[in-house]
């Protein structure tokens, strides 16, 4: 290589890193800093893909063939489970139908049945700032941006940054992350923001608000973002004592996110509870027994 | 000493050294393994910041800075920082370290390792957060909480131990008959 390039490749280089990380700072959607987000997700993603596989034929073989000692005893006591189930499945469903009736008698709008799409978590940021995964469903899979993300036990997170069949997913313990949320217990409405490292705090609750240990806080679907009841957290601290007009309190999130595998992410936008479209009769009954939340 | 011959005075073809460039993205993909997080718990070696200290101290220059830009953009893979900010803390990282070297006459595994836990602790709990506050409008003080920060610290200690095996491993690797 001449001298000359030589000389002016790391200045060439250096420029070139501050214009993407400029571009980035301007317009984090825009087309150069997609350039930079996307192509590494999409070049690299084959890799997570290999090891994903890998490891999952190496789980295989383990479970096949060395981890069916035992396996007649839990045989039976699965059988056991599966038959509560069951029942339990049968009350359930006069539970819902239940819910139905006396939810068309409220005059309430019936939701869109939500699409969901099935997903797997290829990879987690190695690096300790973000909270964030990489899943192996993208915009030609039909993943939107600001999709939120579910599991079975709550609220994961919401989709960020789109590639092709590639997507990452800011998690709700992230520090820029916040949610709507109300206390079950009592329907106070909170904002649940991300305190980093797999914690999750309330913001802006005022102290003289009742909460408590155990509270479980779910999502309050008022943000436009998240669809309504599904599980944030569990009030694991609460401090009233010091200065200022907020209580300090800690969320141990319900989802388990050191073996998160398997996600939902949903297609459509969720629908806003709507009160407009409820009777002056049935709004005044509902918002006796449910104080209205706080105007953001 | 197996890094006794460490020095400016050691460059490598380029035509020996692509395999690093590949080598970083892929292990980066290997740290970011769902299974990978949950068994390190933060106790993981920073590859790239790694393959960089060794690409500025067994290369050129040019073909050190282009190594660093390379491993700083796949960096930035699985992380929603901007792209192009790890590459200029690596390039950083090439500076520093070529200019330490060069002033020091830097050589032998306990200088090394020294210079990689003050530059990872430079670059990795300094400039980065910092640089990240900056850039995504944020003070930098939200990105140096207490368990972030043990971490952070923790990528950095490891990454300065793990020079002395990891370059002897490269160099077996990369460069045969140099290896002493």
């Amino acid at each position: 290589m001449p001298e000359r390039w030589k000389l002016f490749l790391p200045l060439f280089l250096f420029l070139l890193a501050l214009a993407l990380v400029s571009a980035h700072a301007r317009a984090p959607q825009g087309r150069l800093s997609s350039l930079g987000t996307t192509t590494p997700l999409a070049a690299l993603s084959p890799i997570s893909f290999g090891i994903n596989w890998v490891a999952e034929e190496v789980e295989g073989i383990w479970r096949s063939y060395f981890y069916l000692v035992g396996a007649r005893e839990e045989n039976a006591r699965l059988r056991q489970t599966l038959a509560r189930a069951r029942q339990q499945a049968v009350e359930m469903e006069e539970v819902r139908a239940t819910n139905e009736r006396l939810t068309s008698l409220l005059s309430l709008r019936k939701r869109e049945p939500e699409g969901w799409l099935a997903g797997r978590v290829l990879a987690w940021d190695p690096g300790p700032w973000y909270q964030v995964v990489v899943i192996d469903q993208g915009a030609q899979d039909g993943v939107r941006p600001e999709a939120a993300v579910v599991n079975v036990e709550g609220l994961v997170g919401r989709v960020v940054e789109l590639a092709a069949h590639e997507a990452k997913v800011l998690l709700i313990t992230d520090r820029s992350s916040a949610v709507d949320g109300f206390i079950q217990r009592n329907q106070v409405n909170v904002l649940v923001s991300g305190l980093g490292a797999g914690r999750l705090g309330l913001e802006y609750t005022r102290k003289g608000e009742d909460a408590r240990l155990g509270d479980l806080v779910v999502t309050s679907g008022l943000d436009g973002v998240f669809p309504a009841g599904r599980a944030l957290g569990v009030v694991t601290q609460v401090d009233k004592a010091g200065l200022g007009l907020f209580l300090r309190a800690e969320l141990r999130p319900t989802v388990e996110f050191s073996s998160l595998r398997e996600i939902l992410i949903q297609r459509s936008k969720p629908q806003t509870f709507d009160w407009t479209t409820l009777g002056s009769d049935v709004r005044a009954v509902f918002e006796k027994k449910n104080p209205r939340p706080r105007a953001r | 000493m197996a890094l006794a011959r460490y020095s400016l005075a050691a460059p490598a073809p380029l035509a020996r050294l692509w395999p690093l460039l590949v080598l970083g993205p892929v292990l980066t993909a290997v740290t970011g393994f769902p299974r990978a997080g949950l068994y390190l718990n933060g106790w993981r070696p920073d590859w790239a910041f790694l393959l960089t200290l060794f690409l500025a101290l067994r290369t050129e220059s040019w073909l050190a800075y282009l190594g660093a830009f390379v491993l700083g953009f796949f960096q930035g893979y699985l992380s929603l920082a901007p792209p192009g900010l790890f590459c200029l803390k690596l390039a950083l990282g090439v500076l520093i370290t070529r200019g330490l070297a060069r002033k020091l006459e830097l050589k032998g595994f306990l200088p090394l390792s020294l210079l990689a836990l003050c530059l990872g602790g430079a670059l990795g709990l300094g400039l980065e957060p910092w640089l990240l506050g900056l850039t995504q409008s944020q003070p930098s003080y939200q990105f140096l909480n207490e368990p972030t920060l043990i971490i952070a610290a923790r990528t950095v200690f490891v990454s300065a131990l793990g020079v002395a095996p990891f370059f002897r491993l490269l160099d077996r690797l990369f460069h045969p008959k140099e290896s002493p």
